[in-house]
C-alpha cells in the first residue's frame, strides 16, 4: 500500500466572484523513499494540494467536492482535528516557503522548537524531565541541520538568524518528530541562490538517511532535476503528467510538460530567445468541459474540448492526461 | 536600558516647559479677572488692587511666569486665589483618588477586553463575535455619565449591593495615607475591612469609566488577533501539530497584545483628563472635579497644577508602555 495516495481530489473555494475550482481531480501516489517534485505555475493548486494532505485548508469555506486522501491507510479528510494533530509533526512534517515569516518573531527558537518536540512525542508539557529531554533532542536536531553552538542558539530569537539558518531551524522543527512524509512547499524560493543549494543538499541528505518520503512543491525545474526521484506536473488544479524523473524529463508526453521544459533556458539558448508559453492560466471561476490546457495547446483539436482527458498509463507509472499522448511521442 | 530611561526622562523637561508656557499663556489671555471674582462683588478698587499685589498678578506676565517656574522647582505649585490653599497640598489629596479610579478602570478594561477580543476573533462572524461587537459598539456610543447613572440606579438604589457614591464612608476610619489610593493603603495597612469597603466604592465608577477603553481594547484585540491568525507562523505552528489552545494562548496572544498596548497607554491619559463626568456623578473627590471648579472660577494655579501633573503621569505611563514593548518584542529592546 502506498504511503500517500490522493485520488480524484476536487476542491472549491467560494469567493465574491463565485466558486473557484481550485483542484479538479488530483491523483497522486507517494511511496516511502520517494522524493516527488510537484511542479506547475503559480496558482495551479500545488500549495493547496500540500496543505490538503495535512488538512490545513479551512473547510468551510473551502469544500472538498469529491475524492480522497489516504495516508498510511487513514482517510485524511474524514479525520477529526485531534486525530489529525496526532499526525502533524509526528508522521507528517511541513516546511514552507519563506523562513523569515514562518517563525514567530516574539519567541525564542528554543521556545518554539521545544513545544514542537514535546508534541512529537506526546510528552507532558509541564514535566521538567520531559522538557529537559525535548531540549536535548532539539539541540541534537539543530546540530544535525548544521547549526553550530546549538546549545546557546536555542535562546536566540528568529531575527538573530540569517534566512538560510532560519530555514535550517524550520527543517529541524519539521523533522524532529521523525515523520514518514515531509511536505516541502517551495523551501528555497526565498533564499539566496548560494544558500539554496546548501539547504537542498541538507534536506536531501536527511530524508535519504531517515528514508522519508518527500513531496517537494516547487516551480523550479532545476531543483526537481537535481533532487527528485519522481515528478508530477500540475496544470489548473490537475496533475497532467507524472512518472519517474527520467520518464517525465527525458520523454515528456503532455504538451504542457514539453512547453514547460522548453521554457527552461540552457547554456545553448541563444541570447534574447527565451521560450515562453503563450496565453494565460484558465479562469478558475468559469465552468468548462474538456482539457483545460486546450486553449493554449499547439496540438489541440475539437475533441480536446469535449471531455476531460483521462490519464493514460504509458508503463512504469508514467501517466499522461492527454488524449493525444500516443501521437506526441 | 538605563540610558534609554534617562533619555526619556530628560525629554520631560521640554515637555514641561512647553506645557507650562502654553497653559500659562492661555489662562492669562482669557477675558475675566480671577482676582475680581475672588474678592467678591462688593470689593472696592483698592481691595482688588491689594489682592492682586498679594498674588503677584500686578507684575508683567514674563515675570509672573518666571516666578511660577522657579517656584515649581522648589516644590511650590502656587496657591489657589479662591481657597488660598497651596495647590501642591490639594493635588496630594485629589490626584491619588483619580489615579486609583483610572488604574482600576484600565485594569477592568484589560481584564475583560483581552479575553473578549480573543474570543471574538476566534469565533469571527459567529454569534459570540456578533455579541461582543454589538456590545462594544454600544459601550463606545453610550455616554459615560449616563452609564454611571444607570449603574447607580440598579446596583445602589434598587439592589443596594454597592454604595451610591463617595470614596469611603465618613463614619469609618480610613487607612493611614501612604499612596493616597485607599485600596492600596488599606492593603499596606493590612486592613481587610477597609480594603473591601474601598473596593465597593471603587467598583461602579471604575466600571463606568472602563467602558470606552474596554470597547476599544476588545475591538483592537479582535482586529490584531485576526491579523495574527493570518500570519505564516501560525500556519506553521498548526502544521507541526501544536494544539489550538497552545497556539492561541501562548503564541497568538503575545503577538496580538503588542499592538493593543499602545492604545492602553493613550487611554490612561485620556481617562485622566476626562474623569470629571464620572467623578461628578459618583461624588468622587478627584482632580476632574477639582480642575473643573478651578476652570469655572478662572483660578489659574490649580488648573496649571492639574495640567502639569496629568502631563507628567501621561509621559511616565507611556515610558512604562514603551519599556513593556521591549519585554514583549525582542526586536524593540532598547540600548
Amino acid at each position: 500500500m502506498a504511503l500517500l495516495s490522493i485520488e480524484n481530489l476536487h476542491l472549491t473555494i467560494p469567493s465574491f466572484e463565485g466558486e473557484a475550482q481550485i483542484l479538479n481531480g488530483v491523483d497522486l501516489t507517494l511511496e516511502r523513499g520517494e522524493i516527488c517534485g510537484l511542479v506547475g505555475e503559480t496558482g495551479c493548486g500545488k500549495s493547496l494540494t500540500g496543505l490538503s494532505i495535512s488538512k490545513l485548508v479551512a473547510s468551510p469555506p473551502a469544500r472538498y467536492r469529491q475524492g480522497s486522501i489516504r495516508f498510511d491507510g487513514q482517510d485524511i479528510l474524514g479525520l477529526s482535528e485531534s486525530a489529525m494533530r496526532a499526525l502533524r509533526g509526528r508522521r507528517i512534517g511541513m516546511i514552507f516557503q519563506d523562513p523569515t515569516t514562518n517563525l514567530n518573531p516574539l519567541f525564542r527558537i528554543g521556545d518554539q522548537m521545544i513545544d514542537v518536540a514535546l508534541h512529537s512525542t506526546g510528552a507532558n508539557r509541564w514535566s521538567t524531565s520531559a522538557r529537559r529531554e525535548a531540549r536535548a533532542r532539539s539541540i541534537a536536531m539543530l546540530e544535525r541541520v548544521g547549526i553550530q553552538d546549538a546549545h546557546n542558539r536555542l535562546d536566540d530569537y528568529p531575527h538573530q538568524f540569517s534566512g538560510g539558518m532560519r530555514q535550517r531551524v524550520l527543517i529541524a522543527m519539521a523533522l524532529i518528530g521523525r515523520p514518514d512524509l515531509l511536505i516541502a512547499d517551495e523551501p528555497t524560493t526565498a533564499l539566496d541562490v548560494s544558500v539554496q543549494a546548501q539547504i537542498l543538499q541538507l534536506l536531501f541528505d536527511i530524508v535519504r538517511e531517515d528514508n522519508i518520503a518527500v513531496l517537494l512543491i516547487t516551480h523550479n525545474l532545476g531543483v526537481v532535476a537535481r533532487l527528485c526521484t519522481h515528478v508530477a506536473v500540475m496544470y489548473a488544479g490537475r496533475i497532467i503528467e507524472r512518472g519517474t524523473m527520467a520518464d517525465v524529463f527525458n520523454r515528456p508526453r503532455h504538451p504542457y510538460t514539453k512547453a514547460l521544459l522548453n521554457a527552461v533556458p540552457t547554456q545553448k539558448t541563444r541570447k534574447g530567445t527565451l521560450q515562453g508559453l503563450g496565453g494565460s492560466v484558465p479562469d478558475p471561476y468559469l465552468p468548462h468541459a474538456g482539457c483545460r490546457f486546450a486553449p493554449r495547446c499547439a496540438w489541440a483539436e475539437a475533441r480536446c474540448s469535449e471531455a476531460v482527458p483521462p490519464e493514460t498509463d504509458l508503463g512504469h507509472g508514467h501517466g499522461v492526461a492527454c488524449i493525444k499522448a500516443g501521437d506526441l511521442a | 536600558m538605563i540610558r534609554f530611561i534617562i533619555r526619556r526622562l530628560v525629554l520631560l523637561v521640554p515637555v514641561f516647559v512647553g506645557l507650562t508656557l502654553l497653559v500659562f499663556t492661555i489662562s492669562h489671555v482669557l477675558p475675566g479677572d480671577p482676582v475680581k471674582l475672588a474678592a467678591g462683588p462688593q470689593a472696592t478698587a483698592e481691595e482688588i488692587a491689594s489682592l492682586s499685589r498679594e498674588f503677584g498678578m500686578d507684575r508683567p506676565l514674563p515675570q509672573q511666569y518666571w516666578h511660577y517656574a522657579t517656584g515649581l522647582l522648589q516644590g511650590d505649585w502656587g496657591q489657589s486665589v479662591l481657597t488660598r490653599r497651596p495647590v501642591a497640598a490639594d493635588l496630594k489629596i485629589y490626584l491619588p483618588a483619580t489615579l486609583e479610579l483610572v488604574f482600576a478602570a484600565i485594569f477592568l478594561a484589560i481584564l475583560i477586553g483581552i479575553p473578549a477580543g480573543l474570543i471574538s476573533a476566534m469565533t469571527a462572524n459567529r454569534w459570540p463575535d456578533y455579541l461582543t461587537r454589538i456590545l462594544s459598539l454600544a459601550s463606545i456610543a453610550m455616554p459615560r455619565f449616563f452609564l454611571a447613572l444607570v449603574l447607580q440606579l440598579i446596583f445602589a438604589m434598587s439592589l443596594a449591593w454597592l454604595p451610591l457614591n463617595g470614596r469611603f464612608p465618613i463614619i469609618d476610619l480610613p487607612p493611614p495615607t501612604i499612596t493616597g489610593m485607599l485600596t492600596i493603603d488599606s492593603l499596606l495597612a493590612g486592613d481587610w475591612l477597609a480594603f473591601t469597603t474601598s473596593c465597593e466604592h471603587l467598583l461602579m465608577p471604575a466600571l463606568a469609566m472602563s467602558l470606552s477603553p474596554l470597547a476599544t481594547i476588545t475591538r483592537m484585540m479582535r482586529a490584531s488577533t485576526l491579523d495574527v491568525l493570518q500570519q505564516d507562523y501560525v500556519l506553521a505552528e498548526r502544521a507541526l501539530g501544536l494544539s489550538q489552545s497552545l497556539i492561541i494562548l501562548k503564541y497568538v496572544l503575545r503577538n496580538a497584545f503588542s499592538s493593543t498596548l499602545t492604545v492602553i497607554g493613550l487611554y490612561i491619559g485620556w481617562l485622566l483628563s476626562g474623569s470629571v463626568l464620572v467623578e461628578t456623578v459618583f461624588d468622587w473627590p478627584g482632580i476632574g472635579l477639582y480642575a473643573t471648579k478651578a476652570i469655572v472660577t478662572q483660578d489659574f494655579m490649580p488648573v496649571m497644577g492639574v495640567t502639569l501633573s496629568i502631563g507628567f503621569i501621561f509621559v511616565l505611563v507611556n515610558l512604562v508602555i514603551d519599556l513593556l514593548y521591549g519585554v514583549i518584542n525582542p526586536k524593540v529592546r532598547y540600548q
